[in-house]
């Protein structure tokens, strides 16, 4: 898989908002807003909970008082409007007491292993401010107004996975809600959508008492959570190529399932037709001001005009494998944007086909970690041949091949992208220079002369044992791998970003520069009050 | 959004002492961003990361064993790495590496499946190699055994077994013997749950070399490095 398609993903229904709320519907969860002691200025704490059969979580919500001038989307800043943290199970009044010291503090505070996410938000001030207005004067707000950003509220981080002492992966990978990747972190944020409506609605009914009016459902299920995302997220694709494998490869495979469909039906019709309409309406309210997405919005109106004239009359449904034809079709007529969102169509309409493939998308890691030493060298340096074709082949001393390098800054511990040559630091390189490093574990093997065994050859060159590692993996798992030299000039990092964010569920991809992207999640989704029980 | 694995565990605050709370998650971080600062290379680092936090989830001294050996031999780690070259497997400084020296066991598991032996010098802090075997015990469906006077660890697939965890978790080693085996000592260590307790003191040992892995802010990394790009309000 190569990174401009990767960075032309979109949502499909096996993205992980999609499959968590399919499963806490299915499975009946119900929610209850188990307290809202929030004052009138807006501070305060509220605790949202799921309960299932089994187990229940809670979103514990804590509201701030944030002067204009301390709102930053940056990792780098230190408070927000909002910080949250999912807790396993319903919080006692210690807990809630313990967390009011560290959450909103976050990554200067500590959590323990009975939380399983750590997160912030900002404000959309301009949204935000409007909404609330409209309300305490007993309207509702404009649609095209609440469209044109998307959210009340953007995360600017979501910490999950152990991180400041939170519940390790192992902890909850065998629990069936749960196994599936980011589905902590993704109700997590589906709770913070209905905290940041409820906040909303109680500062209008602060300010406008009796006049005061709630959101109407309709325009309600517009907002969605904003997000920022950085380089921090990049190397993650990168750092789990197993995960990478599977979330590619379920992708992949529901798309062949359909494409061998023989033949179809009037209801799969509607619904590809439905998903047509509703991709259409998305990407007319889909805005960014960067110039290459603008270019490829561009190439995805036009896409959409050429796919909806494609699909207008029925004959198209009519011939043998239809859903392939249409494929094979937009392979040539579409762009890579068109493409892939032809991809998230052709499967909504197919869950009774496809939906089970979102529970292969986990990744037992620890399985592949151990490299098979008695491998012989030459099997390696036929295996780099075999997949890394794209990488062995280029002039790594050119200087536009090998422009930036991937470092941790001490100031934040966060991944940045420095230019090798403008720049200090490249001592520093974290590993995530595949391509040069398997073209240098290849140039040394081809020159190999000791013991035939790998473990002979890494005992001597251990250097190469991290790259070593990557291509077994590589050998087994096809989409391990990203086919791209990701130290070049012309890396786009959002590429990244958007493929793990098209994984996730978020859309309106807006890029803000080279390195970092607002998103929009759960925009048009249910709320848990629609959809879940009221818990008793 | 950012990644939430972790790429950079924050250490101690300056004035923390006693115990601290860390995940099996940032134990398995820190402890490969420590051995990458104490001179491994990246993917040496990467498994002395996965055996401090193997350790950890059985409720052995990972993190505690790790830091010490990232003390002991401090950036001269290629004088620890074994010679594999004689019945028994000896190095420049003596004393081996338990990273180095498990990550050669693990590459060579599979001969010693098959019946192959391999002797050991003394070895700093060997219960690090005791995930290596297990490991590969897992991976090939087969025990091994690491012995020497009153040090003795199998090696299962289930976890690693010992009669005196105690005579296990030593500083230093005698003369060890790896093999494959058929014994049965006791039955396996379980892991536990993953949230650990760890002295404060140890947690700093290893954010110490991690904090030789991090990049100095420089003022134009501040302003590129991460993208600011357009303005972040709205």
């Amino acid at each position: 898989m190569r990174l401009a398609r990767m960075g032309s993903f979109h949502p499909t229904r096996l993205s992980f908002m999609q499959s968590l709320l399919r499963r806490l519907k299915r499975e009946t969860w119900r929610f209850e807003r188990r307290c809202w002691e929030v004052n009138a200025d807006g501070v305060g704490h509220a605790v949202y909970s799921v309960e299932g059969g089994e187990r229940s979580y809670s979103l514990v919500c804590f509201a701030h008082d944030l002067p204009d001038e301390m709102r930053s989307d940056r990792v780098i800043a230190t408070a927000w409007d909002a910080t949250f943290a999912l807790f396993d199970g319903i919080p006692t009044e210690e807990d809630i007491q313990r967390l009011a010291r560290n959450v909103p503090k976050q990554e200067a505070g500590r959590v323990s292993d009975k939380e399983l996410s750590l997160s912030r938000a900002n404000r959309s001030v301009r949204l935000f401010e409007y909404v609330v207005e409209c309300l305490t004067e007993g309207r509702q707000p404009d649609a095209a107004q609440i469209d044109a950003v998307g959210y009340l509220m953007r995360t600017t981080a979501v910490y999950g996975s152990g991180k400041f002492g939170a519940a390790d992966r192992v902890r909850i990978a065998s629990r069936p809600e749960l196994k599936g990747p980011f589905q902590a972190e993704m109700l997590s944020v589906w709770l913070t959508r209905s905290f940041t409506l409820d906040l909303v609605e109680h500062m209008a009914r602060v300010r406008g008492g009796a006049r005061a009016v709630v959101l109407e459902p309709d325009l309600r299920r517009r907002f969605g959570v904003g997000n920022s995302t950085g380089l921090g997220m990049a190397p993650f694709l990168i750092n789990h190529p197993v995960l990478l494998n599977n979330w590619i490869l379920a992708r992949e495979k529901a798309l062949a399932r359909v494409r061998a469909l023989n033949g179809t039906d009037a209801v799969s019709i509607e619904g590809f037709r439905g998903a047509l309409t509703r991709a259409s309406d998305n990407v007319e309210v889909w805005h960014s001001e960067h110039p290459v997405q603008k270019e490829k919005l561009a190439a995805l109106r036009d896409d959409l005009d050429a796919l909806i004239a494609r699909c207008s009359g029925d004959d198209v449904f009519t011939r043998q494998q239809p859903w392939n034809a249409i494929w094979l079709w937009g392979e040539k007529a579409l762009s890579l944007e068109g493409q892939e969102l032809l991809v998230s169509l052709l499967l909504e309409p197919h869950g009774d086909l496809v939906d089970e493939l979102a529970d292969l998308m986990d990744a037992d890691e620890d399985a592949a970690f151990r490299i098979d030493g008695s491998m012989t060298a030459a099997a390696l340096r036929d295996i780099l041949a075999e997949n890394y074709g794209w990488a062995l082949s280029v002039d790594y001393d050119a200087p536009s091949n090998q422009a930036r390098f991937w470092y941790v800054s001490e100031e934040k511990l966060e991944p940045r992208l420095g230019e090798r040559d403008a720049e200090e630091g490249s001592e520093y390189e974290q590993p995530l220079s595949t391509g040069r490093d398997a073209a240098r574990l290849a140039a040394d093997l081809d020159v190999w002369q000791g013991e035939p065994s790998l473990a002979a050859f890494l005992l001597s060159h251990s250097e190469h044992r991290h790259i070593a590692r990557r291509a077994q993996i590589a050998a087994r798992f096809p989409y391990a791998e990203i086919r791209d030299n990701l130290i070049s000039a012309d890396l786009m990092p959002i590429d990244l970003l958007r493929c793990k964010l098209s994984f996730f569920g978020a859309d309106r991809f807006d890029p803000r520069s080279d390195r970092w992207v607002r998103i929009c999640m759960y925009r048009d989704a249910p709320f848990p009050h629609e959809i879940l029980q009221a818990s008793e | 959004m950012s990644d939430p694995t972790i790429q950079s565990p924050t250490g101690p605050r300056v004035d923390a002492t006693g115990d601290w709370w860390v995940s099996l998650a940032e134990i398995d971080a820190m402890g490969r961003k420590a051995a990458r600062g104490a001179g491994f290379t990246w993917g040496m680092a990467e498994e002395a990361g996965r055996a401090a936090r193997w350790l950890a989830a059985y409720r052995l001294p990972g993190p505690d064993a790790l830091a010490a050996v990232l003390t002991e031999i401090d950036a001269s780690v290629s004088k620890h790495v074994p010679r594999v070259d004689g019945s028994i497997w000896l190095c420049d400084a003596g004393v081996l590496c338990p990273i180095a020296t498990g990550a050669a066991l693990s590459d060579r598991a599979e001969e010693i499946a098959g019946g192959a032996r391999f002797g050991l010098g003394p070895v700093h802090w060997p219960i690090l190699i005791v995930p290596f075997l297990c490991r590969a015990a897992r991976d090939l469906e087969c025990q091994f055994l690491l012995a020497g006077d009153d040090f003795q660890v199998v090696a299962t697939t289930e976890g690693p077994a010992a009669m005196d965890w105690e005579a296990v978790k030593v500083p230093l080693s005698g003369e060890l013997l790896v093999t494959r085996s058929t014994e049965f000592l006791c039955e396996a260590r379980r892991p536990g749950s993953d949230a650990q307790v760890l002295p404060v003191e140890t947690w700093r040992v290893l954010d110490g070399f991690a904090q030789r892995t991090y990049a100095p802010a420089t003022e134009a990394s501040r302003r590129a490095g991460a993208g600011a790009g357009l303005h972040d309000q709205d």
